[in-house]
């Protein structure tokens, strides 16, 4: 393990409370006073080039490949296993014909110019914080950098080359799914502006795996541009940050582990969409109506919402992060480093350090993130709509709105506004007039959003169980939950913390350590849907702790917490944060206990319908999120509450540990009891 | 120390002279390079001017006699490298100037024009702000001796020469890292050695051991001081009487067996001395580390050093024949001279790397060659430090390494320019009409270009040979031959840094220098990444002004040695040597996740120590710990380097 030697005087002040206001610019700004095909066709060159870096074209990048060890040596192994090496050479040629990009200027300012027009429909401001830009161009210049931008909506894709133009950045080399390579021209097009394809699922074709590594190692060691991938895999459609995936992450970490880079830069990149393009598309998927395929068609089809409004984004590029000081101290990196660098897959040691790396940077991401006024609005309301009402006074929205802002900031969150809140929460009605709009009366009425012509829409492959009662509410639910989960990473630590008092009963209060760990419990158990840091439990304990003693709800005398009687606004506000998601796991559990499941696919109905099934009682629509579902499931797994056994007809079947479950179940029924009633 | 200067300006001067004759010296009496080293006139203080880059001194009346004398300080610097009478010294006249003093090197009474320049520009220095050491410590500064009285009785009767003078007993408290240098300079050091004795053979230090055993009484051997590893500091903690046991008097060649090419060698016997006793029968031990002036044979096999032309004649534990320790369990021996013996592991190796804590080298058999008839310098130009190690990758890989073949990076390149002495108007004219073919015709870039620099030695057929072959290779990865001359200063580079830090520090830098092995793939990357690391870390600490810079310096055929150079400016830093360390010990850290060794030659001393864990599995260390616990069970040779 290297011992790092730092200076002294640098011990880190353990957490800063950055709140030193980040100044954000628009770029849309300009862009509406001058021509566009000028803008697009100015003269460009990237300023922060990478101080090492060659210039590669896509054949000298291909040709690097080819002739690199880990490819020929993959080959050798291969043609000893019985393939001909000229077909593995051609099929080999053939990935990175298929994966490759290219970045030619002619097509980015393509983008440059149809970008902007589109984006000045959509969008009020695109606004982002100009001192980011800054760092990251002078990080460029000593380091490659890896660029990790949240995954919320396609619009993200071409945001950051956006970006990249605008700011005159090098522009980055960005890792893509096969399905958009199948786009006709898009598809190229994107390729055109540095795009390149990767399958979804390859661990299991070594020269594919291969080429692949030394195509994305190649990028950032030799050229030197940025490479922006998204952590997070796919679309986050709940608007929760998703599970970090490792695969690239480990990959770009090999140049450092392996010695080939002196360190590598990941800069997190927060985009925050006021109101999100895909946001009612994303509602029926969570609820197992499938979305349709992506295709040009599909996208020109879509040009309906141009005449929409969508309020502002917030790009917030943060703090640039070193690999090797996180990865330092993790790993060992002489132990591998007699091993020729493609022959030394990552260790277990190395994979797990990664993985810390992942979700430390998801938690960077979090923090970047712009709140919108809207997302507190929405915890309102679908609270609101839990007491069986559609529509709620202004008056008394503004003051719970601004009461959550409050402790928002206090917790160190973003808030998106300036003013006054009751003129911020009208604007963002506004914006949002298909879910809640502004009565004459100034009563903020809730839309119905769901169309029955959707589902004709839409392809049915799948059965959706769901009944069309049900879809009809759960849409708008789920359209509000997407807003709230946008939040919800910063009140996540206190509300564990409130359910955590709430399952131990809360009038007789407990001791800290008991307290803490059925914390941890409910942390891990929690974990999928809440990305949590590795090895952070105590101090994310005590972060959500000192924001209820802060409140002054609940007070810890002499190593024992107490509830303090007066008042749990606080504290109701948090528990209410978590009933969909404490449903869902509930639900889960007594799926899984009640029978023997054939294959996931099975359970994860079954769950869905136990869950409709309770919603006359709960109203929590939001539960039936087949996110949260499927994240139960991998955290139950996960816990051995669900092993895989053979049948006794050999076929695989999903078993529960019934009484894992039921102690699971009994944990989290006890917070639903609703000792406090919520004061609305 | 890989950076002295004596050796490679004898070596160049060696080279010219035996270029020129195409016979070997010892056959003109007069005038010769190498045999004519005069301690007496030396010690008189008087300096020769030197036709070579050499310490030069007249023919000494008695050949066997040390040139290093016994009280060291008479000859040698006390807080700083080398001979007194040579270093930097800073002029002022219309502007301030850098000139190096002293007959004794080839740079010596010259001006160096573009120094100052280099400097200020580099590192940020500024002559007016000068900062001189401390004046030799007062009698009574120094640490009052621990004594053993019933020891120093018996050393007394035993008739064997020893001091308690604070002076003698300073010179063997420290080799020369920075913070042993920076600690003359500025302090004191904590613990000294109480006694200094000089044994003059085996059976005394035989005795010695023995009585150190006895009287419960802690050893450490000192040969030539040149060590950079904290080798020689007294462990603070250690509350016995400290003897320092210094070997030089133990200087003797005590035969020569022309037929097998061996030699029987004292231990204390310093490098410049060896050659000039050897080359006056026609014969070199070709070993050559960059310390050999001052450094002894002893503490070659204690560290197991390498030598600039280890390419034909090896290193040290290639040419150690047999060795002769005497430790407190008896003298270590293997009797047979047989030049290779199959019987269990070597016992030889527990003694090279030793590093003092087992017991005294005080006799070695070592191989000797015929000197060659001819040597050459050269140099090649690359455009790119990357194709400069293919080139050396590909050299390793034909096994057609000359004597030595050095490639500098980029800094180091521009460095020595740096030093280039005044030139004449027809120097400036070849210089400028070089200038431009380089970068104008070959379209080199001068910020990124590269130099090897190239020793030949053997037969005139043989040099001829390999120079072809060579260039060829050279020619294959972008490289252009570049001249003798420039290779001569090449070597020279080696050996001025040594003394370029003494002058540095008076102006507020410190610099220092570490090596490591790397396999051939990695090279490359262990270069630029250890510079890099170095950089940032220097940036965190808010150091505007570095200095780094590498060289690959030996090639083998699975890896090379590379060498890091590094300064910085330390105005407004309050612990300038605890900055440096942390930064060095982060550099560490790099080239061993780059896949480098914890040291080339250096050996670990005890500032590599906290490494070794990285180096060896728990049970290898568990063996060299079992070693030193049969050898020395009470810790007589308490120097504490290794472990």
């Amino acid at each position: 393990m290297e011992q790092p030697m730092n200076p002294t005087s640098s011990s880190l002040p353990l957490r800063k409370r950055a709140q030193s206001r980040h100044e954000y610019i628009d770029l849309l700004a300009h862009r509406r006073q001058s021509s566009d095909l000028r803008w697009a066709a100015r003269e460009w060159h990237s300023r922060g080039n990478y101080r090492y870096g060659n210039q590669l074209t896509r054949e000298e990048v291909f040709d690097r490949v080819m002739q690199s060890d880990r490819v020929k040596h993959t080959i050798s192994q291969l043609v000893v296993g019985g393939s001909d090496h000229d077909v593995l050479v051609a099929e080999a040629e053939g990935i990175l014909e298929q994966m490759g990009h290219t970045q030619e200027l002619a097509i980015i300012r393509q983008f440059a110019f149809v970008l902007p027009k589109i984006m000045k429909r959509l969008y009020d401001k695109v606004l982002i914080n100009e001192d980011g830009v800054e760092k990251l161009r002078s990080t460029l210049i000593e380091t490659p950098v890896v660029l990790l931008p949240t995954h919320r909506s396609y619009a993200d894709f071409l945001l950051v080359s956006y970006i990249a133009y605008h700011f005159d950045l090098p522009l980055p080399v960005i890792a893509a799914g096969m399905d958009f390579m199948n786009m006709a021209v898009i598809g190229e097009k994107l390729r055109g502006s540095g795009a390149f394809y990767i399958r979804r699922s390859f661990m299991d074709n070594a020269l594919y795996w291969a080429v692949f590594q030394e195509y994305v190692q190649t990028i950032v060691k030799c050229t030197g541009s940025p490479l922006e991938f998204f952590l997070e895999g796919t679309r986050s459609r709940s608007g929760k940050s998703l599970p970090p995936k490792i695969g690239l992450l480990g990959c770009v970490s090999q140049c450092w582990l392996h010695g080939r880079l002196p360190d590598l830069a990941i800069v997190p990149i927060s985009i925050s969409y006021e109101r999100t393009l895909e946001e009612k598309l994303y509602a029926y998927e969570l609820l197992g109506i499938p979305k349709p395929q992506e295709s040009t068609s599909g996208l020109l089809k879509a040009t309906s919402i141009l005449k929409e409004c969508f309020g502002d984004i917030f790009v917030h590029v943060g703090e640039p992060l070193s690999i090797r000081g996180f990865l330092g101290p993790l790993v060992d990196r002489h132990v591998q480093a007699s091993i020729p660098s493609h022959l030394a897959p990552l260790t277990k040691n190395e994979l797990s350090a990664c993985e810390a790396l992942g979700h430390h940077m998801l938690r960077k991401i979090q923090s970047g993130v712009v709140v919108s006024v809207w997302s507190v609005v929405c915890i309102q309301l679908l609270r609101t709509l839990w007491t069986q009402q559609w529509s709620l006074p202004l008056k008394v929205l503004v003051q719970d709105v601004s009461w959550l802002i409050g402790i928002l900031e206090r917790i160190g969150g973003n808030v998106a506004f300036k003013g006054r809140v009751d003129e911020a929460v009208i604007r963002c009605l506004k914006i949002h007039c298909q879910v809640a709009s502004l009565g004459e009366d100034g009563v903020v009425y809730i839309q119905q959003v769901h169309q029955p012509a959707f589902q004709t829409v839409s392809n049915q492959e799948k059965k959706v169980n769901l009944s069309g009662i049900t879809v009809k509410h759960a849409v708008t639910h789920l359209m509000l939950q997407h807003y709230i989960n946008q939040a919800i990473h910063l009140l996540i630590r206190p509300a564990l913390v409130a359910q955590s008092l709430m399952s131990l009963g809360l009038c007789a209060g407990c001791s800290l350590e008991e307290l803490q760990s059925r914390f941890s419990f409910l942390r891990l158990l929690l974990g999928h849907d809440f990305i949590f840091e590795k090895n952070m439990e105590g101090r994310d304990f005590m972060d959500g702790l000192s924001i209820l003693t802060w409140s002054g709800e609940v007070s810890v005398i002499q190593g024992h917490v107490h509830v303090i009687g007066r008042g749990s606004r606080l504290l109701n506000t948090l528990l209410d944060l978590l009933r969909p998601f404490n449903l869902t796991y509930t639900c889960a559990a007594q799926t899984m206990a009640s029978q023997d499941w054939i294959d996931n696919g099975a359970l994860v109905l079954g769950i869905q319908e136990c869950i409709e099934r309770s919603l006359m009682k709960s109203g929590l629509y939001s539960a039936l999120s087949l996110d949260t579902v499927r994240h139960a499931v991998r955290a139950l797994s996960k816990m051995g509450a669900l092993t895989k056994d053979k049948g006794i007809d050999g076929q695989m079947i999903l078993a529960g540990d019934t009484q894992k479950l039921h102690s699971i179940v009994e944990i989290l029924g006890q917070t639903d009891k609703k000792i406090l009633q919520p004061k609305l | 120390m890989a950076s002295s200067a004596g050796d490679r300006l004898a070596v160049i001067k060696r080279h010219l002279v035996c270029h020129k004759r195409c016979r070997l010296q010892h056959e003109t009496p007069e005038g010769s390079a190498v045999g004519n080293c005069s301690d007496e006139a030396v010690r008189k203080g008087r300096q020769h001017k030197g036709v070579g880059w050499q310490p030069v001194a007249s023919r000494p009346p008695t050949p066997t006699a040390p040139t290093v004398p016994r009280r060291r300080q008479e000859l040698l610097k006390w807080n700083g490298w080398g001979y007194k009478d040579s270093k930097f010294v800073v002029h002022k006249e219309k502007d301030y100037c850098i000139a190096f003093t002293g007959e004794r090197y080839k740079i010596g009474n010259l001006v160096l024009p573009h120094f100052a320049d280099w400097v200020k520009n580099t590192l940020g220095v500024k002559f007016d702000d000068c900062s001189p050491p401390q004046p030799p410590p007062e009698p009574q500064a120094y640490p009052e001796p621990i004594v053993e009285q019933e020891f120093l009785d018996e050393v007394q009767t035993l008739g064997i020469t020893h001091s308690l003078d604070g002076e003698d007993r300073l010179f063997r408290a420290h080799g020369h890292t920075l913070a042993e240098i920076f600690t003359l300079r500025e302090g004191m050091f904590p613990r000294i050695p109480d006694l200094v004795v000089w044994p003059k053979n085996h059976s005394e230090v035989e005795k010695l051991v023995d009585l150190a055993s006895r009287s419960q009484v802690a050893l450490i051997p000192f040969g030539g001081g040149t060590s950079v590893s904290g080798a020689l500091l007294c462990p603070e903690e250690e509350s016995r009487m400290i003897v320092s046991l210094d070997t030089s008097q133990m200087c003797r060649i005590l035969w020569l067996d022309e037929k097998n090419l061996t030699a029987r060698i004292e231990a204390g016997i310093i490098g410049q001395d060896l050659e000039r006793q050897l080359q006056v029968r026609g014969y070199t031990t070709g070993h050559e580390p960059d310390s050999y002036e001052f450094s002894s044979l002893g503490g070659w096999v204690a560290t197991r050093a390498s030598g600039m032309k280890k390419n034909i004649y090896g290193n040290i534990e290639d040419l150690l024949v047999q060795v002769k320790v005497a430790t407190p369990r008896g003298t270590v021996e293997r009797y047979t001279a047989g030049p290779r013996v199959s019987a269990g592991p070597d016992v030889h190796h527990f003694i090279l790397g030793s590093e003092g804590t087992l017991g005294v080298i005080t006799e070695v058999t070592m191989k000797v060659r015929p000197i060659p008839v001819v040597k050459h310098y050269g140099s090649i130009a690359f455009p790119d430090f990357s194709s400069g190690v293919n080139c050396m990758r590909e050299v390793a890989f034909h096994r057609c390494q000359p004597a030595s073949i050095r490639l500098m990076d980029n800094e180091q390149f521009k460095f020595g320019h740096a030093l280039k002495p005044p030139t004449d108007l027809m120097g400036l004219l070849t210089d400028g009409i070089k200038k431009m073919y380089i970068t104008r015709i070959r379209g080199f870039d001068l910020n990124t270009m590269c130099v090897a620099t190239l020793l030949f030695e053997g037969s005139e057929q043989d040099v001829a040979l390999q120079e072809k072959r060579l260039y060829s290779i050279a020619l294959n990865n972008g490289g252009i031959p570049a001249g003798e001359a420039n290779g001569e200063r090449g070597y020279m580079l080696t050996f001025v840094i040594a003394y370029i830090r003494d002058l540095g520090f008076d102006y507020g830098i410190v610099a220092e220098s570490f090596e490591t092995s790397v396999p051939w793939d990695r090279v490359y990357a262990l270069c630029h990444n250890v510079k890099h690391r170095i950089k940032s870390e220097c940036k965190e600490r808010g150091i505007k002004h570095t200095f780094v810079t590498c060289r690959v310096t030996q090639t083998y055929d699975a890896g090379a040695c590379v060498y890091f150079y590094f300064a910085f400016n330390y105005r407004g830093l309050s612990d300038p040597v605890h900055v440096y360390e942390e930064i060095e010990g982060n550099a560490r850290n790099e080239i061993l996740g780059c896949g480098g060794s914890i040291s080339h030659h250096h050996g670990i001393g005890k500032v590599r120590r906290q490494w070794m864990s990285q180096t060896f599995s728990e049970p290898s260390l568990g063996a060299i710990k079992a070693v030193k616990q049969y050898f020395d069970p009470e810790n007589i040779f308490a120097n504490g380097n290794l472990l």
